[in-house]
């Protein structure tokens, strides 16, 4: 053979297996007019399962019209899409398949020049890379989730707990500027009890069994007034290394806005609870003039019968007068403790949890009513725990609780015949919980009135509010508790409240 | 009756108070009891001459009742009323009940006195017109059913003759009748017997 037409046939070998390469090859491989119409000068067979086109159909028309239009000008806008390497740009757009939809391409092309360097023709290689996109798309749309949420979002390094990512709503709570993001560790934000005692178990427990849930309260140091809360913890593992922990997600959430209704909520309860015990003291005004009265007159007998008897020349030994002397301040002290008890019921205070026990305050209570007691007729009998149970609560607001329920059992005789009258306070533990009672046998409460009882401005008396059993409503729940009524409408009255005993709330 | 050896009956209960009323009187000339409530009074008095200082405000039987029991059972006794502050409607109601007079607590010792001498003035008056009463219907027992009825047609000033008629016997057997109740009464006149009938409030 010749050794041209060796070579010839050599070449033609060659372009048949370029030609094979071509025809066999899953990836289009087009040729394109430099002109903005981008027409098809040739293409593979590779088109039809991309495109859904036959070569023979679309050779000749303008490739430009299948862009999507969002698409068209990537070249031209040097869009992020677009990577240019080496005289090879790579584009990656969508363009439409014969049926209409779009599907994703990922374009290598080089332009095809002559010696002058006119540009002559383009040759791609496209691939369809429609799953990758969509993918790459849900990543970047969770993304962009996380860094809108209005939760905190952290990740964190699980040895140095580095903060690694913050997303927006952590930066604004957390209080940090974006570029400082080096020097923040999980550890700088809390103190060392809280971190010790909170934040490490729970970062064990997310490594052990993949999620935490909880509340770690976070006041971040460069956000004073601030509060949130980390609620979720979840630990990554790396898949391919033996499943080692590889970094944290800290879910947190604001809740300041929260806790200041919450706190707002409180200091109007306080408010409300301090007008209430306000009103009662004044409903009792005349009572409790009365009882201070009494020991004030009693101290004047004992003076004038004393100033009586030296004018008469009847002391002759001091001896004689001291009985009356110590009288007197014995009156004067039973004086001061009545005052002092009203002053104490009437003072504003802020919310004080303390331990007490509650037997002591229900004789306490009853005290403060003795004249109202005398007046009715009425007789306390106690049936109080043997156990001597103590819970944890404010005082005052649970004092106030017992005044209103024991008021009401007093004032329900009204007219009703019955003498004398038994008002009975119960104390009893159930469970978990402490119960107290006051039953009265009065005329009772209809299931009509029941029902709207605790509603603030009901009442059936004529110079009552009907805040009394509002607030105490109001108060047993603030306490974690319930208060409820039981009237067979005819026999008497019973209120119930439950309160969770000391260490258990 | 000597109202120096009278009985000021002191009811309140309020122990330390009762103690000082007490304390406030034992320089007077007077005998002082006290008591817890208007039971414990009742079961012990024996209608011992005197007056009583009493607390409208008490459990069980209150001021007012226990001087309703004591009309009930004529015990005349006058009655202080001692009220605390803003008690005027119960005050106003015990003098309604026939009370001599009240007293505010506290009150002012001369005050007091001076309304427990006038209180044992009136209890001497009470208590010796009572004894009168007392003697005058153990005299009226003494009579026979028609010398009652012949005295109440003598007191309504009827004459013989129409009392004769009215009870169909004769004017003799009236006058009869009529000597004798004026001799178990101890009448003077007919004009001291007809003021006897009308203490009497047949």
């Amino acid at each position: 053979m010749q050794p041209l037409e060796q070579e010839l046939k050599k070449c033609l070998q060659e372009a048949d297996r370029y030609r094979l390469l071509a025809e066999q090859s899953t990836d289009m491989i087009s040729r394109h007019t430099p002109t903005p119409e981008w027409t098809f000068i040739d293409v593979n067979p590779a088109i039809e399962r991309l495109l859904g086109y036959s070569a023979n159909e679309i050779i000749g028309t303008p490739g430009y019209d299948l862009f999507h239009p969002d698409d068209a000008d990537n070249l031209k806008k040097r869009a992020e899409s677009v990577r240019y390497r080496r005289g090879m740009y790579t584009n990656v757009y969508r363009f439409q398949h014969r049926d209409g939809h779009y599907i994703w391409l990922e374009t290598t092309s080089r332009t095809i020049r002559d010696d002058d360097g006119h540009p002559l023709e383009i040759i791609c290689v496209s691939r369809d890379v429609t799953e990758r996109e969509l993918a790459q798309q849900a990543t970047r749309r969770l993304a962009r989730v996380v860094e809108a949420s209005s939760d905190l979002i952290l990740f964190c390094n699980h040895r140095s707990l580095q903060l690694t990512y913050m997303n927006e709503t952590a930066y604004r709570t957390l209080g940090a500027e974006r570029e400082n993001l080096a020097v923040f560790y999980l550890n700088q934000m809390f103190p060392l009890e809280v971190l010790h005692s909170l934040v490490e178990p729970a970062l064990q427990h997310a490594a052990l069994y993949g999620t935490w849930y909880g509340s770690i309260p976070l006041y971040p140091a460069g956000n004073p007034g601030r509060t949130a809360e980390i609620r979720e913890i979840i630990a990554h593992r790396n898949r391919a290394e033996n499943m080692q922990v590889e970094y944290y997600s800290i879910i947190a959430r604001d809740i300041t806005l929260k806790r200041q209704a919450e706190e707002k909520a409180k200091r109007q309860q306080l408010e409300m609870a301090h007008m209430s015990r306000l009103l009662s003291v004044g409903e009792m005004a005349t009572e409790l003039a009365h009882e201070i009265n009494q020991p004030l007159a009693t101290i004047i007998n004992y003076c004038n019968g004393t100033f009586r008897r030296l004018d008469e020349g009847q002391i002759t030994e001091i001896s004689q007068i001291t009985r009356a002397m110590e009288l007197i301040s014995t009156q004067a002290r039973r004086a001061s403790e009545i005052i002092k008890r009203m002053r104490r019921f009437v003072r504003r205070t802020e919310f004080q949890r303390v331990s007490f026990p509650i037997n002591e305050t229900c004789i306490e209570v009853t005290r403060f009513l003795n004249q109202e007691a005398i007046d009715h007729d009425i007789r306390f009998e106690f049936d109080l725990d043997e156990t001597n149970p103590i819970i944890e609560a404010d005082r005052l607001q649970i004092e106030q609780v017992l005044l209103n329920l024991i008021r009401n059992a007093i004032e329900a005789y009204g007219e009703c015949l019955l003498h004398p009258r038994p008002v009975k306070i119960r104390t009893r533990i159930e469970g978990r919980r402490l119960q107290v009672s006051v039953s009265d046998q009065g005329p009772g409460i209809s299931a009509e009135q029941q029902q709207r009882l605790f509603e603030p401005f009901s009442t059936t008396k004529e110079n009552g509010l009907g805040m009394g059993l509002s607030i105490s409503h109001t108060i047993i729940e603030s306490h974690s508790g319930r208060l409820w009524v039981e009237s067979d409408g005819n026999t008497g009255t019973s209120f119930h409240f439950q309160l969770p005993l000391k260490g258990q709330a | 009756m000597s109202i120096s050896n009278a009985t000021v009956f002191i009811i309140d209960d309020d122990a330390d108070f009762r103690e000082s009323v007490q304390w406030l009187l034992e320089s007077t000339q007077y005998n002082i009891e006290s008591y817890a409530s208007a039971q414990a009074f009742l079961d012990h008095y024996d209608q011992r001459p005197g007056c009583m200082l009493l607390d409208v405000r008490m459990p069980e039987i209150n001021g007012l009742a226990l001087q309703q029991i004591m009309q009930e059972r004529d015990i005349r006794l006058p009655v202080i009323i001692l009220t605390g502050h803003g008690d005027v409607p119960m005050a106003v109601a015990a003098m309604k009940n026939g009370a001599l007079d009240f007293l505010e607590k506290p009150f002012d010792d001369d005050v007091l006195l001076k309304l427990v001498d006038r209180a044992m003035q009136e209890a001497e008056q009470r208590f010796s017109q009572q004894s009168e009463e007392r003697e005058l219907r153990e005299l009226h027992d003494t009579l026979s059913r028609r010398e009652r009825e012949v005295m109440e047609l003598v007191v309504t000033g009827n004459s013989n003759r129409e009392i004769a008629e009215t009870l169909g016997i004769s004017p003799k057997t009236v006058e009869v009748h009529r000597s004798r109740v004026m001799g178990k009464m101890r009448a003077e006149s007919l004009a001291h017997l007809v003021q006897m009938h009308n203490r009497l409030a047949l």
